[in-house]
């Protein structure tokens, strides 16, 4: 138990990371429209972020500082600057949805308008930002967010013919009445959706608010190859379920109502019921992430004192910036925009981020200034720099597909 | 500035209406009302089949109604806004308004049923949508 318990900050990234609102229905989406056959960009990100997260990782238990502090102070202020305004812009469209995910979980359990409980919602992240010890959150919304293993267990009971499934993942092709450009418009979003930028703010920041050191670097690597690919495999168990029951019937998706459907026609309301802690485990978490990432990164930049370790007298501009961020996602959420739409928007606008994010901490991990013994091997720098050349590709694609498929249609 | 500005225009008609100015365009457009409604329906039954076994809770199901609904009546009122180019247009038009109507109208009925609380009655009703959801598959294929 102890074991599992020191994985949970990994598990409670990538579960925020990888079945936030936007992963939740974005596979459920991807499932019921192109089977299993875009199964290999989760894959490819999955071992993108794992890459990725170590190295933030791994920066944060060498030198006790987050990616951001480290950023700003060796690529300098300007660079750092743009880095900062793209992934804070990301963060707040990210945040708005996961309040709105929050609500939408609420609303299938409650059918109230999931317009009246985002006050609430919003009022309860601040609260637990505010007065819950940093473990006891990512313990909490960590563990319950495995509830959503009942996707799995769910596939299962479904019985799906799974050498079909095997194939569509193994032979990916585009499924008829699609298009190429949509096919890949939607890998770019779910590569996107796999490596967002607040993944490695918020678990480079955690590992410094756990004060992880170079001791704990077989913990901190024990988080991102169990968490990592756990939140990848819960992303293609979503993906399966609706490629078994949605794609025959040429249903589409688009409400969190519907990613739960398959589940509930195999488990019943047990199912639905860990389907809804799973929702609000995943989504609640994915908000504390993105707001925490918020006033991490402008509090790192700034050089301001933040944390969840300090008292929130001491950090009062970080706590500041959390609010505000917190404040504007809602008032993003309350204009009535559609918060699928919203999160989808996100996930192809973090991608356009990516290479802003990702390619200062291959610098630093690269620095023995800062690393000592402990920069990249020869072979993480050529996956490193493969995926980097991938990122930068996916940013250059990402809005002229968006434009070309209007959004996916 | 003017390469931001022609961007934001194409981000802006991403989201706008298309004209339909030939009547292959208006097919196309009606095969696609078809095949959003006809998804609509198929999870509407869905979820009436499993909330009519006992899988599924009343708000639960209420929701997944009542958003089928939503999406059903938000895709014949764009479909209702389009300009038919011809008279052949003018008779899709009608034909296609009628088998959503009646889609529409057995999804109002499904989320009346739900709401009540009488969610045994709701398999059956999901029946009686079955031979709309034939006309609505048998539209998408030919024009979609």
């Amino acid at each position: 138990v102890k074991k599992v318990l020191q994985v949970t900050l990994g598990i409670l990234t990538a579960i925020g990371g990888f079945v936030d609102i936007g992963d939740l229905v974005a596979n459920a989406l991807v499932g019921a429209r192109f089977g299993m056959s875009l199964a290999w960009v989760v894959l490819v990100g999955v071992i993108g972020i794992c890459l990725y997260a170590e190295m933030s990782g791994r920066v944060a238990a060498v030198t006790g500082r987050a990616v951001f502090d480290l950023v700003r102070e060796r690529m300098g202020p300007r660079t750092a600057l743009l880095n900062l305004v793209a992934s804070n812009l990301v963060n707040i469209l990210t945040l708005a949805a996961e309040v709105a995910g929050v609500a939408l979980t609420l609303q299938l359990a409650t059918s109230v308008s999931y317009l009246l409980l985002v006050p609430l919602v919003a009022f309860l992240v601040w609260f637990v930002i505010w007065r819950m010890p940093f473990e006891q959150m990512e313990r909490m919304f960590g563990l319950a967010g495995l509830a959503l293993l009942v996707f799995a267990v769910g596939l299962w009971q479904l019985g799906p013919d799974w050498g079909s499934l095997a194939h569509q993942a193994v032979h990916p092709s585009v499924t008829s009445g699609e298009g190429h450009p949509t096919y890949w418009y939607y890998a770019i979003a779910l590569f996107g959706a796999a490596m967002t930028p607040y993944e490695v703010f918020f678990f480079s920041s955690g590992a410094v608010e756990e004060k992880w050191s170079t001791k704990d670097l077989n913990l901190e690597r024990a988080n991102v190859y169990i968490g990592f690919p756990l939140g990848g495999l819960l992303s293609l168990a979503i993906a399966a379920t609706t490629a078994v029951v949605f794609l025959p019937r040429g249903i589409s998706v688009d409400h969190l109502s519907q990613v739960a459907l398959p589940t509930v026609m195999s488990l019943g309301k047990v199912g639905l019921a860990f389907l809804i802690v799973g929702f609000v485990a995943a989504t609640f978490g994915a908000a504390l992430e993105t707001t925490l990432s918020s006033g991490y990164a402008v509090s790192q930049y700034l050089g301001w004192q933040w944390g969840k370790l300090v008292r929130p007298r001491d950090a009062a501009r970080f706590h500041a910036v959390v609010l505000v961020s917190l404040i504007l996602g809602v008032m993003l959420v309350l204009t009535t925009l559609d918060p699928i739409k919203v999160t989808e928007y996100s996930l192809v606008f973090s991608a356009v981020a990516l290479p802003l994010t990702y390619f200062p901490i291959l610098v630093v991990a690269n620095d023995p200034g800062y690393m000592k013994d402990k920069v990249n091997s020869g072979f993480s720098n050529v996956l490193a720099t493969g995926y980097l050349i991938l990122l930068t590709v996916v940013a250059v694609a990402a809005i002229p597909l968006m434009i070309a498929t209007k959004a996916g249609q | 500035m003017k390469a931001l500005l022609s961007a934001l225009v194409l981000v802006c008609i991403t989201g706008c209406v298309g004209p339909t100015r030939t009547d292959g365009d208006f097919e196309l457009k009606a095969g696609n009302t078809a095949t959003s409604v006809a998804s609509a329906v198929g999870t509407a039954r869905l979820a009436a089949d499993a909330a009519g076994h006992g899988k599924a809770t009343a708000n639960y199901v209420s929701v997944v109604l009542g958003e089928a609904e939503d999406d059903a009546s938000a895709a014949q009122a764009t479909f209702d806004s389009y300009q038919p180019p011809s008279a052949a247009a003018d008779k899709l038009r009608v034909d296609v308004d009628e088998t959503l109507t009646k889609a529409i109208d057995g999804l109002a009925a499904l989320r009346i049923t739900a709401r009540r609380g009488q969610l045994d009655r709701l398999p059956k009703i999901a029946a009686e949508l079955g031979p709309v959801a034939t006309t609505l598959e048998q539209i998408s294929e030919k024009y979609g």
